[in-house]
């Protein structure tokens, strides 16, 4: 659907923060080892509650009731007296 | 012309808007056609207008504004047949594209003295503020926008815009214009004629009545504004944002992805229909973890009022609502319940559907960063940046090539490897540690059957691969990236 405007131009993000290649190696183990990816989860938790505080918020804006489909819209223009 | 009796001096408001914002635009010209025969005002009257004892004309007229001195207007409209005539076809195209650059639009005017603002398509703001404080401080984007031809005086002239028009409360109300309006920008999608006014007036009245007669129009229910958006083969995607962000969410995603939402408002017992065909972004401050967060307003066609009104978006305890500017009174305070989104029917992903799996790739990828912050130094605080919407892949694929970064081995690899859908959908993860990485969604799919295409690498670097071929494997899809 994207309309091909000015603003759709892409700008790359920039990388300026440089990680070792030793560090991202460590990473890669680490996401393969069940034990250290347990300890790791727990500590991330707090951060992942406010994501799913956000999906449920997500998930409510869906759940429309028939009230919500009888609301009378018919604002009027102001100069109309009636 | 005199307001008609029973009215105020208001009644010419949208008139003066009009002016106003032409004149905004730098307008210098305006040539007037008439008569000009107007394809919506012509069914209208069919419709409603013709059964009158005291008759109106059946043809407006239509006035064009251009930023050029009139003289300037005049050679050039001249000079465009020559150019033809002499030169051929395409020196003619070559005349008529130089006057386009000066042209902001046009107004059709009907012969209706209480609603005479027919369909009017102008100029929308400039991206860029023109004033340099404000460019530093945020950008407009107006992709809920198209492009309109016009023919005058044999001259081929285009313009952007999204088409306005005020209410006559005969055979439309708000929510009739807002469809309206909002389709003008659907059709620049899909082949679906544009509906005239009377048309969805009759669409949305055809199973149900729930406030008597349809025309005059009473003001539709937003089952009716369904029904008739729905009978024009298009889906019309409800929702109810409980919260501000989730508000941000919905409206960021379906402009970006090139609709025109209606917003639903609501002012103590009044309910308003108006399109947001766009917005403004913060480009200052600090880096926000969700691209919706920078949007800070909106650009909404109201048709009280007129088109582009600036309004800013705000929160009423949870509720989100609009706070639109008043001149010379205090602002106007909407709360927003409701956001109707227009989409492709096969485009079964809807928005709150992309914008939840695009929560979740945020998850992840923060999550990758934090893992891999414990053995870096130089990562604190892996920041995760996350940006959702939905393409046609033809655009995707030119959004790529104007990258600032064009990557053409990666184009050439997901176009030929990846069969893509209709429309796209796309979730864009990026961060200062790894650039960009795009997950790539068949939005034919829909939850919990949930399609993944590809993870794309669009930064050439190990990080940027190691991330898209977590998310591949995460998401069970293909990673595309550079070896």
């Amino acid at each position: 659907m994207c309309a091909g405007t000015a603003s759709d131009r892409q700008k790359r993000t920039p990388v300026t923060v440089r990680i070792d290649e030793e560090a991202i190696k460590k990473a890669q183990e680490a996401l393969r080892n069940p034990e250290e990816l347990e300890r790791f989860e727990a500590g991330r938790r707090k951060k992942q509650a406010l994501i799913e505080a956000r999906i449920n918020a997500v998930r409510d804006s869906e759940r429309l009731t028939q009230s919500d489909f009888a609301i009378r819209i018919n604002a009027r223009p102001r100069a109309c007296l009636t | 012309m005199d307001p008609p009796p029973f009215t105020t001096a208001e009644v010419f408001s949208q008139l003066r808007y009009v002016e106003h914002y032409a004149g905004e635009l730098d307008c210098q010209t305006i040539v007037i056609e008439t008569p000009y025969i107007d394809r919506d005002h012509m069914e209208d009257h069919s419709t409603f207008y013709a059964r009158n004892l005291t008759q109106y004309p059946n043809f407006c007229r239509r006035v064009h504004f251009f930023a050029k001195p009139s003289a300037d207007v005049r050679r050039c409209l001249r000079e465009a047949i020559e150019a033809g005539a002499t030169a051929g076809l395409n020196a003619f195209r070559t005349k008529c594209s130089e006057l386009s650059r000066s042209y902001l639009g046009f107004a059709v005017i009907k012969p209706l003295h209480g609603s005479a603002v027919g369909r009017t398509v102008l100029r929308p703001y400039p991206d860029v503020p023109t004033e340099p404080d404000r460019a530093q401080q945020f950008r407009r984007s107006f992709q809920g926008t198209r492009l309109y031809t016009t023919h005058l005086l044999g001259n081929e002239l285009t313009v952007r815009g999204l088409a306005f028009q005020q209410q006559d409360a005969g055979v439309s109300a708000c929510a009739t214009t807002a469809i309206w309006s909002s389709l003008q920008k659907m059709s620049d999608h899909e082949d679906i004629s544009p509906a005239t006014p009377a048309q969805i007036t009759a669409l949305a009245s055809r199973f149900s009545l729930p406030f008597g007669r349809a025309m005059p129009s009473e003001g539709l229910s937003i089952d009716q504004m369904c029904q008739a958006i729905q009978a024009m083969g298009v889906a019309p995607n409800l929702l109810r944002p409980p919260d501000t962000a989730t508000a941000k969410s919905y409206l960021y995603s379906a402009i970006k992805s090139g609709s025109a939402p209606i917003l639903i408002l609501q002012f103590h017992a009044t309910y308003h229909a108006v399109v947001a065909p766009g917005m403004k972004l913060r480009i200052h401050g600090e880096r926000v973890r969700d691209a919706a967060d920078r949007l800070i307003g909106l650009y909404v066609h109201d048709d009280r009022t007129g088109p582009y009104r600036r309004a800013s978006l705000a929160s009423d305890g949870q509720t989100p609502c609009l706070v639109i500017p008043e001149a010379g009174e205090s602002p106007e305070s909407w709360l927003l319940t409701h956001i109707i989104v227009p989409i492709y029917p096969k485009n079964r992903l809807s928005l709150p559907g992309l914008v939840e799996a695009a929560l979740d790739v945020q998850g992840n990828v923060e999550r990758l960063g934090e893992l891999l912050g414990g053995f870096a130094e130089s990562l604190p605080e892996p920041q995760v940046t996350v940006d959702y919407w939905a393409c046609r892949p033809h655009s995707y694929l030119s959004q790529q090539f104007e990258a600032d970064d064009t990557q053409p081995d990666l184009i050439t690899t997901l176009f030929r490897t990846v069969p893509m859908p209709r429309y796209l959908g796309v979730i864009r993860a990026s961060a200062d540690w790894f650039g960009d990485v795009d997950l790539l969604i068949d939005t034919t799919s829909s939850r919990p059957n949930i399609q993944c295409l590809a993870a794309v690498a669009w930064t050439p670097n190990a990080l940027s691969a190691w991330v898209a071929e977590s998310l591949a494997e995460q998401y069970q899809c293909d990673t595309i990236r550079i070896d």
